[in-house]
């Protein structure tokens, strides 16, 4: 069994200053009494450039219905599980590519295809919790770029995602040591608010010295360290005896290796662990893992190419290459690994009746944004429904709806043409 | 697959153009070479001629040409003669944030502080059609993430700093009794160092508030400590000021000597202002040669020399060539050491070609050598003396930039590609911009191959794609065939005289572009080298280091003198880069700012 390590308040400040807090726990948590394992949360696993749909998602109807061979792997979670299919996206552009990624979590329209219009529902998730989300990313060789634009914070203000698992494990969890008493916490608290009302301040002085968009700099940087400030005030964190890092702290530590395939898979799962230990440890109530791999793409099959190109020519225009279409289909059933590990790992932390996790990518086979075949799993304690294939066709609006109702947030819109949630999937009462 | 219709992703707007520019650019486009950006000398380029096949027959454009866009009318003859006597146009003031390595080159210099560059987050790159630098100081904000991070590193520089003060004539603020004296030193000496100027009165009576309440309430050494961390947050040092003096109205202003230091020393060298400007700027206003003379001072510096580098990393796409790889299965030896190395090749021909051997920017894309280890040399089926790199003699059939392997690496894809190396011609090398293509371009993507030739070379495919898709041919002519010049060198740079057994014919006739350029060029090597010393090239050479060293865009009209004027002095100057950089900062807009 893993060394348990519990953690004071205070060690979330010791030697990092208020920029520590950044993901420190929240305040306003609506079950800021229950054990941080049974806190909401809300994740967004991305994976880029579609499913084969003849091979992935369900058959049958409602409870009647079977994994196809691409999910295979989800089978034992099955209970825990639902297939949603034919889901459109009405926020998507004229366009119709692989840039639609910006309206995935947003769901919203608008005239630039690279810009987010609204804020994603991992950000609203995360604001109703009183934080922000976890944005991580496992780009292995892609650089950012128009295809890594998933998560925004607000319309057009785009939230880059955080490939280095250093950086977020040091940001979450460096802190963790033996236990501080509470006066030597207020007393970091204290001095940390102070250093930052000076700060203030001096962006208020200088401000006043410059117009237009030099003022929106400095509006912004106000805006940012007010967010620091807000988390000084927070709720302290929930000690359970699933949040423990060690053996965490000793993969980051020894980084990333091995050959392109294997090298994706451990950045991928370490990515997963961090996300949830986080919410295990109740500092987090809402994430995105934004796989983009680039050239990695095939490699991690031992195929050759690059995945978008091979779902190019399987299916999108170009073609109807059946040998690319079996490549395709091992690229899916590889992710569909990654989402049963990512399962199993919440189920180990016991967080799989509290967390909704959506598989998400941003496009279809049509090279467009209809007929999405999303599984969504977890959450069964919150009130979603699973173990059914919902098929009647539907948007991904509503998807977000029914998540944002399981978080707690009593909206009956998201985006363009929400109407109350997917019919089914989240039952208040349940 | 040679044509993917969506882009492969990555920074390069290249790439993004790829997206649709080599599928269907419409009505924007006829045969004519695109606008320029930010180019003074008129009469050239829009409304005449592009880019043919050579050794084809291919002439001008005989269609299509459409007429001088607006923007263009207004550039007409504007010279550097014509210029002459024209005002200097200011730059709008602004503040500009401190870039990541600006960020740690500064902590490194105040405090000794080894703050990683990987714990500041990414800069997003700007793109406007020609230039792609993620030093865009209107893209510099600081977000909750990137305040988080200045509070880390606040955090730990503060803790080790007070450690540090007890050893100096400032250790008397770590006592309970430090006096007034002592605590005005300690902090106007502080502030003074991390804002780089001398503090205002104002400014030391706030931070004596600061410092003696929290010395009230938490002792002498949580005061010092916090008093670094407050000053290491502060707006007045992670952001370096163009705004002239306080007193500064609406209109015109000259920086102040402080503003002037600091900018002299980010523009060149990415660092705080040593005491050699700070003591000159505490002095008074830099008087014109002195600005010269300290720029000049500088622009030989190591810190200059790793900036430069800096520079060409982005400018040539390095980073991308060096993490990407391409298919193992159709190029095993690809890996990531052979990357890593074939950018140092470049990166280090740059820097000791314009500053141990001193040559000019022309020789840069005209070189016969290189700087090679045993590894690249293998790569380039040659022979390199050491592991280290050396300087070796180029194989026949390559010279300069555009036979690097790196550069051609980073415009290919898992096969060579035209529309890639095309671009970087029009964009990189000659500032041109070229229209978005039409909202159905991905339609247009079955018309890439020729289904009865499967084994068609990207010549042939292109010529099946002209007749297969003529309302894209438009704009493909002006670009495309510079690209098949280069197709001497496959997707890794290495030589080869035949795609599938049949020979590569890499001339090109090139036609309307300018006067010093339009000609027959047996390859694209040899048109590299004539863009480079061409009038034209030196300009879209210096209208791309503008962009990322000055951080904003440069505007073809406003900016025309400017430009005019330091392309000028580069030229006068034997095309000497460093020369550039002094012009640059020495022209008076350069000190000169306008308050809106």
């Amino acid at each position: 069994m893993e060394k348990q390590r519990a953690f004071g308040r205070r060690n979330l400040l010791r030697g990092l200053g208020a920029g520590g807090l950044l993901f420190a726990p929240f305040a306003r948590s609506l079950r800021a009494a229950s054990p941080a394992g049974t806190q909401p949360s809300f994740l967004a696993f991305f994976t880029p450039n579609g499913h084969v749909r003849a091979e992935f998602g369900a058959t049958g109807s409602g409870a009647n219905c079977v994994l196809k061979p691409s999910l295979a792997a989800l089978a034992s979670f099955q209970s825990q599980l639902s297939i949603l299919s034919k889901i459109d996206n009405p926020g998507a552009s004229e366009k119709h590519s692989h840039e639609d990624i910006t309206r995935i979590l947003t769901s919203r329209k608008g005239s630039d295809i690279y810009r987010g219009y609204g804020p994603s529902i991992d950000w609203v998730v995360a604001r109703h919790f009183g934080g922000r989300p976890l944005t991580l990313s496992a780009l292995y060789d892609e650089p950012p770029n128009y295809r890594t634009k998933l998560s925004w914070k607000e319309s057009g203000v785009l939230d880059p995602h955080v490939d280095s698992a250093r950086a977020i494990y040091s940001e979450l969890f460096a802190i963790l040591t033996p236990s501080q008493t509470p006066q030597e916490v207020d007393h970091t608290l204290a001095q940390s608010s102070s250093v930052l009302d000076y700060v203030l301040e001096d962006l208020q002085l200088l401000r006043g010295r410059v117009n237009g968009l030099e003022r929106v700099k400095l509006d912004n940087h106000m805006d940012a360290i007010r967010q620091l400030e807000n988390k000084l005030g927070g709720a302290r964190p929930q000690n359970t005896p699933l949040c423990a890092t060690s053996e965490l702290e000793s993969r980051v530590q020894q980084g990333l290796s091995g050959n392109d395939g294997a090298r994706l898979q451990s950045e991928i799962e370490l990515k997963l662990d961090l996300i949830t230990m986080a919410f295990a440890c109740g500092l987090s109530h809402s994430a995105t893992l934004l796989c983009q791999p680039g050239t990695a793409g095939l490699n991690m099959i031992g195929g050759s190419g690059n995945h978008h190109d091979i779902s190019h020519d399987g299916v999108f225009n170009l073609g109807n290459d059946q040998d690319a279409r079996a490549v395709w289909v091992k690229i899916d059933r590889w992710y569909a690994d990654r989402f049963a590990y990512l399962l199993k790992r919440a189920s180990d932390l016991m967080l799989l009746e509290s967390c909704v996790i959506a598989w998400v990518s941003e496009i279809c086979e049509s090279h467009d944004q209809k007929g999405f075949v999303i599984p969504v799993a977890g959450g069964s304690g919150l009130g979603m429904r699973h173990g059914h294939h919902y098929d009647a066709g539907d948007t991904l609006s509503n998807l977000w709806v029914s998540v944002q109702n399981a978080m707690g947030i009593a909206a009956d819109q998201f985006g363009e043409q929400s109407s109350g949630g997917i019919p089914g999937l989240f039952s208040a009462s349940a | 697959m040679r044509h993917p219709p969506c882009p492969s992703g990555g920074r390069s707007p290249l790439r993004r153009l790829l997206l649709t520019s080599m599928l269907a650019l419409g009505a924007g486009c006829s045969n004519v070479l695109p606008e320029r950006v930010g180019v003074a000398d008129g009469g050239v380029g829009a409304g005449s001629g592009g880019v043919g096949l050579g050794g084809v027959g291919v002439g001008p454009a005989a269609s299509g040409a459409v007429a001088p866009s607006a923007s263009d009318a207004g550039t007409g003859s504007s010279t550097a003669e014509a210029c002459a006597g024209a005002s200097v146009i200011a730059p709008p003031a602004r503040i500009w944030r401190l870039s990541s390595v600006q960020y740690v080159n500064t902590v490194k210099e105040l405090f000794g502080a080894d703050v990683p560059l990987e714990a500041l987050p990414d800069e997003g790159v700007s793109e406007d059609g020609v230039t792609h630098f993620d030093t865009n100081a209107d893209k510099a904000l600081v977000n909750d993430r990137l305040a988080s991070v200045y509070g880390t590193q606040a955090a730990d520089i503060a803790k080790q700093a007070v450690s540090d003060v007890a050893g100096t004539a400032d250790a008397c603020v770590l006592d309970a009794s430090a006096d007034s004296t002592c605590v005005g030193r300690f902090l106007t000496g502080l502030g003074g160092r991390a804002y780089r100027r001398t503090l205002e009165e104002g400014e030391v009576a706030r931070m004596r508030l600061f410092f003696e309440k929290a010395r009230t309430a938490y002792g002498p050494l949580d005061a010092t400590r916090m008093m670094i961390e407050a000053v290491l947050q502060s707006p007045h040092f992670v952001y370096r000021t163009e705004l002239g003096p306080a007193s500064a109205g609406a209109g015109e202003v000259t920086l102040t000597p402080h503003e002037v230091a600091s900018e002299l020393a980010y523009f060149l060298t990415d660092a705080p202002p040593d005491r050699e400007l700070l003591d000159r700027a505490a002095a008074g206003p830099l008087a014109a040669a002195t600005t010269q003379a300290q720029a000049r001072r500088l622009v030989w510096s190591d810190a200059a020399r790793a900036k430069l580098q800096r520079f060409f990393s982005s400018y040539l796409d390095l980073e991308n060539a060096a993490s990407k790889s391409k298919s193992p299965a159709l190029f095993p030896e690809y890996g990531e050491q052979l990357r890593q190395d074939l950018r140092t090749e470049t990166l280090t021909f740059v820097d000791k070609t314009l500053f141990e051997e001193k040559l000019s920017f022309d020789s840069l894309f005209s070189a016969s050598f290189s700087y090679q280890n045993q590894v690249v040399a293998a790569h380039y089926g040659a022979a390199a003396p050491s592991a280290a790199f050396e300087r070796v003699a180029l194989p026949p059939g390559r010279n300069g930039l555009l036979s690097h392997a790196a550069v051609l690496a980073a415009l290919s894809t898992d096969t060579t590609s035209p529309v890639h190396r095309g671009v970087f011609y029009l964009q990189t090398l000659l500032c041109r911009t070229l229209p978005v293509p039409p909202a159905n371009a991905i339609s247009m993507a079955d018309k890439l191959r020729d289904p009865n030739n499967p084994t068609g070379t990207q010549r042939e495919m292109y010529e099946y794609f002209q007749g297969a898709a003529p309302a894209c041919a438009g704009c493909h002519t002006t670009f495309q065939p510079m690209g098949l010049s280069l197709e001497n060198f496959d997707a890794i740079g290495r030589y080869r005289s035949t795609e599938f057994d049949k020979p590569i014919d890499p001339s090109v006739v090139v036609s309307g572009v300018a006067e010093d350029i339009d000609g027959s060029y047996g390859d694209g090597l040899k048109l590299s080298a004539a863009i480079a010393a061409s009038r034209e090239g030196k300009q879209c050479f210096t209208l791309q280091y503008a962009t990322y060293a000055l951080g904003r865009t440069i505007d073809r009209q406003q900016d025309a003198c400017w430009l005019a004027r330091t392309t000028d002095a580069f030229q006068a100057s034997e095309s000497s880069v460093q020369e550039l950089l002094v012009a640059m900062a020495s022209d008076p807009s350069f000190i000169q700012r306008t308050h809106e």
